[in-house]
């Protein structure tokens, strides 16, 4: 598995430039390029404990919910690529802008989903509940603290992220729904799709230090890219650094 | 030191000594007081043992007690910590902090404190000693508690094997378990818990009660024993004050896992003990609960009055065994004393007076008593047969001295003949080397002879020229003299024997010899009578007796005796009045009185020129001569002689045996014969062969010479030759060759043979013992007389009767 080869090469990422392919890009503004590449992830970052609930759930049965079939394909939603800097040095489209300051949470089978939004600053999340029983979305995070309160099944709430902040979100009544939201200072981010893959378009030509982003990682995974005009940057990620601090043998 | 052990060997001796009765006894008591001794320390072995067992059995009971309490208490301590680990404080706390980190971000030091605020909150509920949070990497985040001073935050306990069970992200969310935190001096039993959320590792966390001496205290209540708590090999805490200072050593090590019950040494004392396990620190020592009871102490207790029990009865039994020890070596050692009595008083008489009454004895005694009758048998039988052998070794002893005393004897013998035979090789030897020079001087004697005779005969009587000549003449004939005694020693000379009597010579010559010995010496002859004869030559015999002679005078110069005596030697079985034809030799003695020879000096008189005289006196051929003469004769010589005491020459010569007498006449030199018969002269020495043809064609013979055996017959078929006269020795032909070959083609001449060595030429040649031989060196006058007698006996014995060849039986060399 790639996984494990990257494991071994210990790298983090790598990035290249290669020329555009002629006609597959229409040109949306003539001084863009674009970030493009894959991400990887270590398999530890995927491995979840068995659970063991000491208290019967308050409303639908006593079993847990189940474990992702594909644990990596699922982690892969949770990986953020983002470019580093504020909006001042990365113009944006308006409408690019206003399509990234939305996001939405569901809560459903007592987990919050998806386990992961990236939003730009001043963006608002909703927070629907789809279960049946009640959840209540608050969170501790230094600069973000907010507590929607409990609402059942049908009602929304919302949340506004004014701060450059990552944000985590948990359920009170249940202690192992968890969801970060991360609220970035420009418009240019994706996640990787199934097929690993994540673009980053409408990039303003310059230098760019591109930053791959999990939850369980200790430091932000970062790589310096020049971006050229109609042309597509490759930067590829692999995210090996396992939780609790255990170093890859 | 010598003292004591002088006197351990001297109790040794008595011991030894000492009488069967008393030792019986002394065994007896040993015996029974070793008895006693070993029964009393069987039993405190027993005693210990089951003591041990005991104790064992108690301990393993308030182990398992123990064990049991101890299982609960952890269990109970490990439901506390996992229900504190579901508050949402820490999970959301932690959770945060991580993600805040994941981030970069600077965490928020509120979720710090909020957790720690909780963890204070909580230990108040749970009456905990210590509560610990750690993050996912086992790294103290938070802690409460009254130990929570000692675990600063930072401060890792993920060397813990319950942490590390905990954090691991393979194990069960609920993983973890007891350890033993070491903080300070303190040992705090902890139970260890994760924190997970939503299936991650967020963080850890502790609850410990502190193990101290209420612990301790607690569980020597519970198991009634002394109470040890140790980590690694060092005591924490113990129940008993005299244990908290002791080291449990080694013994922990080789207990470390099993939880059986062991016997271990504290403080002097043995102790029966079983351990109960509490965990291990992050430093990975192993905390022990030990329960014990005291081994040495139990033991002691019970062993003390069975001690003086035994001591009593031992003593008790020791008496009594003496006692009936003593009564049985009375018993049974009674008959055999008497035995023993009855046979020293036989040793004293060395033997049996009277059988010893054992009918009334015991089996023993009996047997004993047959067994010595049959040993005295037996013992009598060896000596009769030690005396047998004895005198046998005796005679033997004597045979082989005596067999020893002839081998020595014989060995002697064969070393005086091995002398004897040295002697002899030594004089061949020098013998064969003097012939072959007197045989080189005959020839140039000869010449210088003859041609000197030759001169006389033509020159004036009385004139100076004849004196010289004569002169000459004498000092030929006395180098002459001397070459015959050099061939006379060899053996080389030509012999004429005759079948003589001892006696005659010896008287014939005494006239002379006592003239030459002179007044102050007194001869005496002793000639027995009817002397066997003896074959020999006459002159040499009357040399023999001159040289010998001359050798006394001058070995006896203040005076003395010389005496000749003759005898017949007969064979040690003969009879003494035998006759004289039975005679073995005939001796002949020559003794003086004079000053005799030593050893030295007598093994070499017969060298010759070995001489004791003056330079000038004697030629040191005297006794070389007798020698020679003596065994050219077959005879022997033996000299027996001493310094001082004298000499006596021995001769002894085998008697002759034909009885014919043959003397020759002597030699007319009056008047040469002459002749006018032809002669061939066959001569390889120039020189002889001129003097010989010029000494014969002046006594008018037809003379013809020949160099050598080829010229001879050349000549010899020229013409008719009366008398050959031929060398013997001569270069590829000999003499007699010749003479073979030469009457091969031509009637037999008239032979004469000449040599200068020649006695054994006769053998050498197969000669005809009856030729005619002429001696060299020899004068014209001899020459002249010998061809004219040959001539003549030639004619005579063919007037007589016919014979074949020209050998002839003259008298010259008659048999």
């Amino acid at each position: 598995m790639t996984v494990a080869l990257a494991v071994l090469t210990g790298a983090a990422g790598r990035a290249r430039a290669v020329p555009n392919a002629a006609g597959t890009l229409p040109p949306a503004r003539p001084a863009t390029g674009r970030i493009e590449g894959t991400v990887e992830i270590s398999s530890t970052l995927a491995a979840r404990r068995a659970p063991i609930r000491i208290y019967a759930d308050p409303g639908s049965g006593s079993t847990p919910p189940a474990s992702p079939r594909d644990p990596i394909a699922a982690e892969l939603k949770n990986v953020v690529v983002y470019l580093d800097g504020d909006g001042e040095h990365l113009p944006a489209s308006p409408s690019r802008i206003e399509s990234h300051r939305h996001g939405s949470i569901a809560q459903r089978d007592e987990r919050f989903a998806p386990h992961v939004v990236a939003v730009m600053q001043g963006g608002k999340v909703e927070f629907p509940n789809e279960d049946d029983v009640f959840h209540n979305v608050y969170s501790l995070s230094s600069g973000s603290t907010f507590d929607l309160g409990r609402y059942p099944k049908g009602s929304s709430r919302a949340a506004t992220f004014n701060r450059v902040a990552t944000v985590t979100v948990f359920c009170h009544i249940h202690q192992d729904m968890s969801a970060v939201v991360l609220v970035l200072s420009n418009p240019f981010f994706a996640s990787p799709g199934d097929d690993h893959k994540f673009v980053i378009d409408d990039v303003p030509e310059g230098d760019y230090t591109v930053v791959g982003w999990h939850e369980r990682i200790k430091t932000p995974i970062t790589w310096r890219v020049h971006v050229t005009a109609g042309q597509a940057t490759v930067v590829d990620f692999n995210i090996p650094l396992p939780q609790g601090g255990r170093v890859p043998r | 030191m010598t003292p004591i052990v002088s006197a351990v060997a001297s109790l040794r001796r008595r011991t030894r000594r000492s009488s069967l009765g008393l030792k019986l006894a002394a065994l007896g008591g040993a015996v029974t007081a070793l008895v006693v001794w070993i029964a009393f320390w069987a039993l405190s072995v027993q005693i210990r043992a089951n003591t041990r067992d005991s104790f064992a059995n108690e301990l393993s009971r308030n182990q398992r007690t123990l064990q049991h309490l101890q299982t609960r208490n952890a269990s109970q301590l490990l439901f506390g910590a996992s229900l504190i680990a579901q508050s949402p404080s820490f999970l959301y706390s932690l959770k945060t902090y991580q993600v805040e980190v994941s981030a970069g971000q600077r965490p928020d030091e509120r979720l710090v404190i909020e957790i720690e605020e909780e963890l204070g909150r909580l230990s108040q509920v749970v009456e905990a000693d210590l509560l610990l949070v750690t993050d996912d990497s086992g790294r103290v985040f938070a802690s409460a508690g009254p130990h929570a001073a000692a675990v600063p935050r930072g401060t890792s306990v993920a060397s813990l094997a319950a942490m590390r069970l905990a954090l691991d992200p393979n194990a069960r969310a609920d993983a973890g378990g007891l350890a033993v935190l070491r903080v300070g001096q303190a040992y705090i039993e902890t139970a260890v818990y994760p924190l997970v959320q939503d299936g991650f590792t967020v963080g850890g966390l502790l609850v410990g009660e502190r193990v101290d001496s209420a612990f301790v205290a607690s569980a020597r209540a519970a198991s009634d024993a002394d109470v040890v708590l140790t980590a690694g090999k060092s005591i924490i805490t113990a129940t008993d004050r005299a244990l908290a200072g002791a080291s449990m050593g080694a013994l922990l090590d080789a207990h470390a896992r099993d939880s059986a019950t062991t016997t271990i040494r504290l403080a002097g004392e043995e102790y029966v003990a079983a351990p109960v396990w509490l965990g291990e620190t992050q430093e990975h020592e192993a905390v022990r609960l030990w329960i014990l009871q005291p081994l040495t102490r139990t033991v002691a207790a019970l062993t003390r009055p069975l001690r003086r029990v035994f001591l009593l009865y031992g003593a008790l039994a020791v008496l009594v065994a003496g006692i009936g020890a003593v009564f049985t070596a009375r018993t049974v050692l009674g008959p055999f004393q008497r035995f023993v009595r009855y046979m020293r008083s036989g040793a004293a008489t060395e033997q049996r007076s009277a059988p010893f009454e054992a009918d009334g004895e015991a089996l023993e005694v009996r047997t004993l008593n047959e067994s010595f009758g049959q040993l005295m048998g037996s013992l009598a039988g060896k000596r009769r047969e030690l005396e047998e052998r004895t005198a046998e070794l005796a005679a033997a002893n004597v045979v082989l001295t005596d067999e020893i005393s002839e081998r020595i004897r014989v060995e002697q013998a064969l070393r005086e003949s091995e002398a004897q035979l040295r002697q002899s090789q030594k004089l061949e030897a020098i013998g064969t080397l003097a012939g072959g020079i007197a045989h080189d001087f005959n020839n140039l004697i000869t010449v210088i002879s003859g041609y000197t005779q030759l001169a006389l005969m033509r020159s004036e009587q009385n004139s100076s020229t004849a004196d010289d000549l004569q002169q000459v003449v004498e000092a030929s004939d006395r180098a002459a003299n001397l070459t015959h005694q050099l061939l006379a020693f060899s053996r080389k000379q030509v012999l004429q024997p005759t079948v003589l009597d001892l006696g005659d010579v010896v008287k014939g010559i005494a006239p002379m010899l006592r003239r030459i010995i002179g007044e102050h010496i007194v001869l005496r002859i002793e000639t027995g009578a009817s002397l066997a004869r003896v074959r020999a030559d006459r002159g040499q015999l009357e040399q023999v007796l001159l040289n010998l002679a001359v050798n006394a005078r001058d070995a006896m110069t203040g005076g003395g005796t010389l005496t000749i005596a003759t005898a017949n030697v007969f064979d040690s079985a003969t009879p003494p009045d035998a006759d004289r034809d039975e005679a073995r030799a005939v001796s002949l003695a020559v003794s003086d009185t004079g000053q005799g020879m030593t050893d030295d000096v007598r093994d070499r008189i017969f060298e010759p020129f070995f001489t004791t005289k003056e330079a000038g006196k004697g030629t040191g051929l005297g006794l070389s001569t007798v020698y020679g003469i003596v065994k050219q004769s077959d005879g022997t010589i033996a000299v027996n002689t001493a310094p001082g005491k004298g000499t006596t020459f021995t001769i002894s010569l085998p008697p002759a045996q034909t009885m014919a007498v043959t003397e020759i006449a002597a030699p007319d030199d009056s008047e040469l014969p002459r002749g006018t018969e032809t002669i061939l002269i066959v001569e390889d020495a120039e020189d002889v062969r001129i003097l010989a043809r010029r000494s014969l064609v002046e006594r008018g013979y037809k003379v013809l010479a020949a160099r050598n055996a080829a010229e001879a017959l050349e000549i010899g078929a020229a013409g008719t030759i009366d008398v050959l006269l031929t060398d013997i020795v001569m270069p590829n032909t000999s003499g007699p060759q010749l003479v073979a070959e030469y009457v091969a083609i031509r009637r037999a001449p008239i032979v004469i043979y000449m040599s200068g060595y020649a006695d054994d030429a006769l053998v050498r040649y197969e000669l005809d013992p009856n030729v005619v031989f002429l001696r060299k060196p020899f004068t014209p006058a001899v020459l002249a007389r010998t061809v004219r007698a040959a001539l003549d006996a030639a004619h005579a014995g063919a007037n007589d009767d016919s014979a074949e060849t020209g050998g002839a039986d003259v008298g010259s060399a008659a048999d």
